[in-house]
């Protein structure tokens, strides 16, 4: 029996074969644009951790070594270099220190803001992402780095970078770490909820509390969450169908409807989550989170064909 | 095509894979990628097989605790001069817009004693006009409060302090 025709020879096919630098250079775009507008935009609650309570700090992750806050310093720096080296990620400039520099200082920057007693749980898909798409060659094409290869030499990228399996695995795995957060999300409700999670007010509950939290902390909750939670036969389908999505989410990787399916099915979870709960998961209701699941080189395709169109690029 | 592995190739040190000089085939995959895989999927699933959560390798355990209907939520409460009461918003208490944050915050002050310390800090971030901020702990049915009832079960004040002229 040949290596391919076994289950494991078959995931490893998978797993290793052959694909176009463009896909794995628009989900380097792609993840990078998202966590560099991310950061930006995040960037006072970041930096107000120089004015937090030490007693506070309890580091975690990569940060474990930790004996104290970092000094005002080190974490503007961290800060600014994230940003920073997020920028030439994004569009491919020096990619090979740039990538893992960014990966490295937003996991850290990240990690950072996860130590002072509360762990943020929107982030972490974010950053296993970059982790992967920076420390692999995803600068290859589409990017500052190859226009200058291309000015250097002034010829057409080698054969080799159109489709290698150095371009497919990272994508794949990318996939992969998406898969394993969602079915771990639905493995942790069990575990932790039992059955009663799918059965019984637990969900409806979490809605309430999420409503009453607001109203207490002086803002106003989600108009929804009010009249849903007076109505407690709801909750047990809506939780059950939780748990199944979750749990469901190997699905994706077969492509296809079934993938379209299940992605639009996650979708419709957190968009649920942001109506009722207000709480706002970004990098998957931007769809950031799933883009690792489709042919991306297309995206690139189509954005260079429409820009010939406009006669923006020269043709050919 | 069959890769002649007896050619001269360039190896790509992050990838593991070979491409032969001359080759326009896809390149073989080596042993790093497989094993670099392995060690990424093993690291995601090891918090679920220790029951451990961190970050950025985790357990996702959000909303998959058990939740009562009563539950005790900390709130802050702000007195103007005039003796009107208002409950100071998550920007004042904890310099965030997220609530998660700020309950956090408000917990670790309670139950670690420094409820007074963290109420002399959000003093003096008080809006204009307050003359003294309050942090409490307050009981409630949840769906009951959600749907609008005001009713507190229980109120526990931790700490008060005058905000400085």
């Amino acid at each position: 029996m040949t290596g391919r025709t076994t289950l494991g020879g078959r995931v490893d096919g998978w797993l290793f074969a052959a694909a176009p630098a463009e896909r794995l250079a628009v989900l380097r775009i792609l993840t990078g644009g998202f966590a560099v507008v991310y950061l930006a935009v995040r960037l006072r609650p970041f930096a107000s951790l120089a004015d937090a309570d030490p007693g506070r700090f309890d580091p975690v992750g990569a940060l474990w070594f930790l004996d104290g806050p970092l000094p005002d310093g080190a974490l503007f720096g961290l800060l600014v270099a994230a940003v920073a080296a997020g920028v030439a990620y994004t569009v491919g400039a020096w990619f090979r220190i740039s990538g893992p520099l960014f990966a490295i200082t937003l996991l850290l920057a990240t990690t950072y803001r996860s130590s002072w007693g509360q762990l943020l749980h929107f982030e972490n898909l974010m950053v296993l992402h970059v982790l992967v798409v920076g420390l692999t060659r995803s600068a290859d094409v589409l990017s500052w780095d190859a226009r200058r290869r291309r000015l250097g030499t002034n010829r057409e990228p080698a054969p080799q970078q159109r489709a290698q399996p150095a371009y497919g695995w990272p994508v794949r795995l990318a996939a992969l770490m998406t898969v394993v957060t969602y079915v771990l999300a639905g493995l942790a409700k069990l575990r932790l909820g039992g059955i009663d999670w799918l059965v019984g007010d637990t969900l409806r509950n979490h809605v309430a509390y999420s409503a009453v939290r607001l109203e207490v902390l002086g803002a106003r909750p989600s108009p929804l969450a009010g009249p849903l939670v007076g109505q407690g036969w709801l909750f047990p389908p809506l939780a059950v169908l939780t748990v199944v999505v979750e749990l469901a989410a190997p699905v994706a990787l077969l492509g296809g409807r079934v993938r379209d399916v299940w992605v639009v099915a996650a979708w419709l979870l957190h968009a649920g989550i942001a109506a009722l709960m207000l709480v706002v998961f970004p990098y998957p209701l931007l769809l950031v989170a799933f883009a690792p699941f489709y042919p991306l080189e297309k995206v690139a395709r189509w954005v260079s064909g429409f820009l010939t169109r406009r006669q923006v690029l020269p043709s050919g | 095509m069959r890769t002649d592995t007896t050619r001269p190739g360039v190896r790509h040190r992050l990838t593991g894979t070979v491409s032969p000089v001359g080759s326009s085939g896809p390149a073989p995959v080596g042993w790093r990628p497989r094993a670099a895989v392995a060690a990424v999927l093993l690291a995601l699933v090891l918090p679920f097989v220790r029951d451990h959560d961190s970050f950025p390798l985790s357990i996702y355990p959000m909303y998959a605790g058990a939740r009562s209907d009563v539950e005790t939520l900390p709130a802050v409460f702000g007195t103007n001069e005039h003796g009107e009461v208002e409950r100071l918003s998550t920007r004042t208490i904890a310099r965030s817009d997220d609530p998660l944050i700020t309950t956090s915050l408000l917990r670790q002050a309670i139950r670690s004693g420094r409820a007074d310390a963290l109420c002399d800090e959000i003093a003096g971030r008080a809006p204009s006009g307050t003359v003294s901020v309050e942090i409490v702990e307050e009981q409630f049915d949840l769906v009951a409060s959600a749907a609008g009832d005001d009713e507190v079960l229980d109120r526990t004040v931790h700490a008060r302090c005058p905000v400085a002229e």
